[in-house]
């Protein structure tokens, strides 16, 4: 099967202020390199969940996919046209395609324009439909996200978090998009609203056959609502697979301390015991480890994880960018 | 996720200009519906004519016939204040929108597209900014010479700025908010996520500081009819009265003052009305 | 054991001048001496204000309309605002989420630290000396240079663990860490997680944690109460509140959760979203979204009841008279 979304290569660097002093003191120009070499592809009718702590460079990714920000080098091909190479105007019209769902539904609102307003102008720009069939359309996409008619003529101050996320929701899948990138949709709502709209979102996968680049730093979330899993760690992808594979049998350092050190309610812990899982902070992204990026707090860094940077075979299932993966079974998922 | 509060569903509330919810905005309303009132149809107010000289009735106090006494011609202050109305808010209104159009737009562009576009825009809004206000604007009149129009030029010159400024800062804060960025997944133009998406968020604090601003314009203007060098007499406006009556200052104390308090009252009430919107307007964004 | 703290019958409203907003409405609970207490809710539930109402904190125009603070035997709330203030920091600390704004940005580490040593008759030596020591307690490396440094020179993690250390310099036997790793990754919320565990055992110290993180409570507390709308809806041993919740809130909070095991079955959330405080439930504050839900559940208020051993829930529909 062909992918929907196929990203090669895909490098997002940020050039970092430069000042008169830096000039006088011949400091190079420092680049921030937020995401380095990232291959990807998404299949029609996947759950893609891409997996890191701040700074990985998930929002970045995100961003460059949906075109907000420019990369600077690498391809992000969808439905055979290359996203990077389009002018303003065709990249416009393909919008449609993709769209986003963010993270902060408080935020992600244009405080004034009413909901109706909103997906309005969305349908109208897109010429999505006829003028006699946006009043039906609107409701039909509220409907789908739960909401009802209603809600349209009301202003984003009125909503609660959730109602809001909802919103958001409608407002991408008003375009009929192919792929929805959600970036940590749910993680600035409380955990009940949060299971409403996990479920909603797998619910309208289901309905409409869409594609969903799920991005989260909660592996719980990530495991209930994805087929596949990328682990990001400073910039690249360590870790990529099936999920269930991913959350069974972790190859990579990263990932199993990772799924260690996340606090879990249906595990017995001693809440008396000292568990620390792992030491040392994130490296700075300006000043990147040699090698391998994590190896300066990986419990099985050896010589040659400092001098030499693992890559991992692009065409395996089951891709881990380790020296010295664990292949062991491990206690089947669980802690 | 603590820092928002409950989540609560709302009835939409229809916000209305019209059922002032403060002091401030029902007393700059109140003012406000006065002065316009008084400036469409000054006729009704008074009989006299603002220009009419009067040789028999000079210099005369306060009385029944006439409410804010005459003035060394014998004109009738009243009237010339009524009738002063008119040109006074003209002045006030008409040296603050073109500023805050012009301003509003160069803050729009200046902070949405930073870099070489915001570059050009501050450095030279910062040449204005070197400038002290009241010098730049006698010295563009000085150039252009006196008159309303060329007043209103030289208000215009330099009355842009302080809305760039306003507006800008508040630019570059909104264009890295989730609805501006969602707004350019959607393939919107840029034209139109400034204008449509950015500038109905960022412009309230321009609004308000313009319904100030409107007080200040027309203080300038009268400072600059005091100087001599702003409205020609004998049309009637209220810094040129105030000047006409220095020279009677001891003996003629109304012509000063009465013209000086009414401006006075104006400018609070303008003040009001800022105040009072401007409670209005943050309310509202959230 | 003996109870450090035993809270009364809280009641703290705010009363607004158009609505009085029940923030915290009849609390009790107590924190045994030793031991990490958890408050768990969702947002606005008043889990963090019943934490600064404890120590009279709470945000104007709070007002304690009721109920008793015994803290070792003590009653906080009839004593003056400056008396209380005695008991701030000094006997309970009190750590935030988020240490960039709880920290004062330009006092340096030291001095910060300085600040809650005074009054004890040390010289300046003594204090770095005890500044330096703090620091390496919460394992910040480097110790006697980043103690004269700022906070913004501190990474998050870093930041969480100077905040630690400032509040403990005060030697305080009670500590409120009020969503302590809510800010920060996975790997550095496990060393904070980690390191709060280890201190309260070195300085004997009970903690009350406040989070909204079911994990967190089930890694760090002994026993947990759960809050909704202002008031405890259940409180037992954490083990015992996940393997047999009682209170119809509790369930729906854990079905809401992402199971850790891959069965991929569906989340149940709770339906609709909490209410506003500033409303009056005559009755249980959660009837609207509760599954089972009767008349009388709308109408007279649950007391906290019976559930198990040292468990109880404030539901009509426990302890057999369902």
């Amino acid at each position: 099967m062909d992918a929907l979304l196929h990203i090669e290569d895909l490098t997002v660097a940020f050039d970092l202020k430069y000042r008169i002093t830096d000039a006088l003191a011949r400091r190079e120009r420092k680049k921030l390199i937020a995401v380095d070499e990232v291959d990807l592809d998404l299949m029609p009718g996947d759950t893609l969940g891409l997996v890191g702590e701040s700074g990985c460079g998930k929002t970045s990714l995100a961003r460059a996919i949906m075109g907000l920000y420019r990369p600077s080098e690498g391809r992000i091909v969808l439905g055979g046209t290359d996203r990077t190479k389009l002018s303003g105007s065709e990249f416009r019209r393909s919008c449609g395609d993709i769209q986003m769902v963010f993270q902060d539904p408080y935020s992600s609102l244009n405080p004034r324009m009413t909901v109706r307003q909103m997906l309005k102008e969305e349908l109208v720009k897109h010429r999505m439909c006829g003028k006699s069939e946006i009043p039906g359309r609107i409701r039909d996409i509220l409907e789908m996200v739960g909401l009802s008619e209603e809600h349209a003529d009301r202003y984003p101050s009125s909503f609660s978090g959730g109602q809001r996320q909802r919103i958001c929701i409608a407002r991408a899948l008003a375009l009929n998009p192919k792929i929805i990138v959600a970036d940590e949709p749910v993680s600035a709502l409380d955990v009940s609203i949060q299971a409403q709209i996990l479920n909603l979102f797998v619910e309208l996968q289901k309905k409409l056959n869409l594609t969903i680049l799920f991005i989260s730093h909660d592996l719980q979330v990530v495991r209930y609502i994805s087929s596949h899993v990328a682990v990001m760690y400073l910039g690249r992808i360590m870790e990529y697979g099936e999920a269930e594979e991913i959350f069974r049998h972790p190859r990579h350092p990263y990932t199993r301390i990772l799924l260690e050190a996340a606090p879990r309610m249906d595990v017995p812990v001693n809440p008396d015991e000292v568990r620390e899982i792992i030491h040392g902070e994130l490296p700075s992204p300006m000043n990147l480890p040699t090698g391998c990026r994590f190896h300066p707090r990986c419990p099985c860094a050896t010589e040659l994880c400092a001098k030499e940077e693992p890559l991992f075979d692009r065409s395996a299932s089951h891709r881990c960018a380790c020296h010295y993966p664990i292949m062991e079974d491990p206690d089947d998922g669980q802690r | 996720m603590s820092d928002h509060n409950a989540a609560v569903t709302r009835p939409a509330r229809r916000k209305s200009l019209f059922i002032p919810r403060s002091i401030s905005l029902t007393c700059g309303l109140i003012v406000l519906a006065i002065v316009v009132v008084v400036a469409l149809f000054p006729g009704i107010f008074t009989h006299y004519d603002p220009t009419l000289t009067d040789p028999m009735s000079m210099l005369k106090a306060p009385s029944a016939a006439h409410w804010f006494g005459t003035d060394n011609y014998g004109r009738d202050i009243f009237a010339r204040v009524i009738y002063g109305t008119r040109i006074d808010i003209l002045i006030g209104v008409g040296c603050v929108i073109v500023p805050f159009i012009f301003g509003s737009l160069m803050g729009l562009f200046a902070g949405y597209y930073g870099g070489k576009v915001d570059a050009v825009i501050m450095r030279i809004l910062d040449v204005f900014m070197a400038f002290p206000f009241l010098v730049m604007v006698i010295a563009i009149v000085a150039i252009l010479g006196s008159g309303i129009r060329n007043m209103l030029i030289a208000m215009w010159v330099v009355g842009w700025k302080e809305y760039a400024r306003l507006v800008r800062s508040e630019v570059l804060v909104a264009r890295q908010s989730e609805y501006v960025q969602a707004a350019k997944t959607m393939g919107y133009s840029e034209l139109r996520v400034i204008l449509r998406h950015i500038m109905p968020n960022v412009i309230s604090s321009a609004i308000i500081y313009g319904a100030s601003d409107i007080v200040m314009c027309m203080g300038t203007a009268a400072s600059l009819s005091y100087l001599g060098i702003g409205v020609k007499p004998p049309t009637p406006e209220w810094g040129a009265i105030i000047n006409e009556g220095k020279a009677f200052i001891q003996t003629a104390w109304w012509i000063t003052v009465i013209p000086g308090a009414v401006l006075a009252f104006v400018g609070w009430g303008f003040s009001m009305l800022g105040d009072g919107l401007s409670d209005l307007l943050r309310a509202d964004g959230q | 054991m003996e109870n450090i703290l035993e809270v009364r019958n809280l009641k703290m409203y705010y009363c607004g001048r158009r609505e009085t907003v029940r923030a915290v409405d009849d609390v009790s609970f107590s924190v045994r001496a030793g031991e990490t207490f958890g408050i768990v809710g969702e947002s606005g539930c008043g889990k963090s204000t019943v934490c600064r109402t404890l120590v009279q904190m709470q945000p104007a125009p709070g007002k304690i309309l009721g109920g008793q603070v015994i803290y070792r035997g003590k009653d906080l709330t009839s004593l003056s605002e400056k008396e209380v203030r005695a008991y701030r920091g000094t006997e309970i600390g009190m750590i935030f989420q988020n240490p960039m704004t709880s920290l004062n940005p330009v006092m340096k580490i030291r001095d910060q630290i300085f600040e809650s040593l005074k009054g004890r008759g040390l010289t300046k030596k003594e204090m770095l000396d005890q500044a330096v020591s703090l620091l390496r307690l919460v394992d910040i490396p480097d110790p006697e240079k980043r103690v004269s440094e700022y906070v913004h020179q501190f990474s998050g993690g870093m930041r969480q663990r100077a905040m630690i250390a400032i509040t403990l310099a005060a030697r305080p036997k009670l500590l409120i860490a009020d969503e302590p790793t809510t800010a920060l990754d996975v790997t550095i919320q496990n060393q904070i997680i980690s390191l709060i565990a280890r201190l309260k055992k070195e300085l004997g110290m009970s903690v009350i944690v406040i989070t909204h993180d079911l994990g967190v409570v089930n890694e760090m507390c002994s026993r947990v109460a759960v809050m909704y709308a202002g008031r405890i809806v259940e409180t037992a041993a954490t083990r015992e509140l996940f393997d047999s919740p009682a209170h119809p809130y509790t369930k729906g909070l854990i079905a809401s959760l992402p199971r850790g095991d891959g069965s991929g079955d569906s989340l149940k959330p709770i339906p609709g979203a909490p209410p506003s405080l500033a409303g009056e439930f005559p009755g249980c504050a959660f009837a609207d979204r509760c599954p089972h839900a009767t008349d009388r559940c709308r109408t007279e208020r649950p007391e906290l009841r019976p559930a198990g051993p040292e468990h109880f829930a404030a539901c009509h529909l426990t302890g057999g008279n369902a």
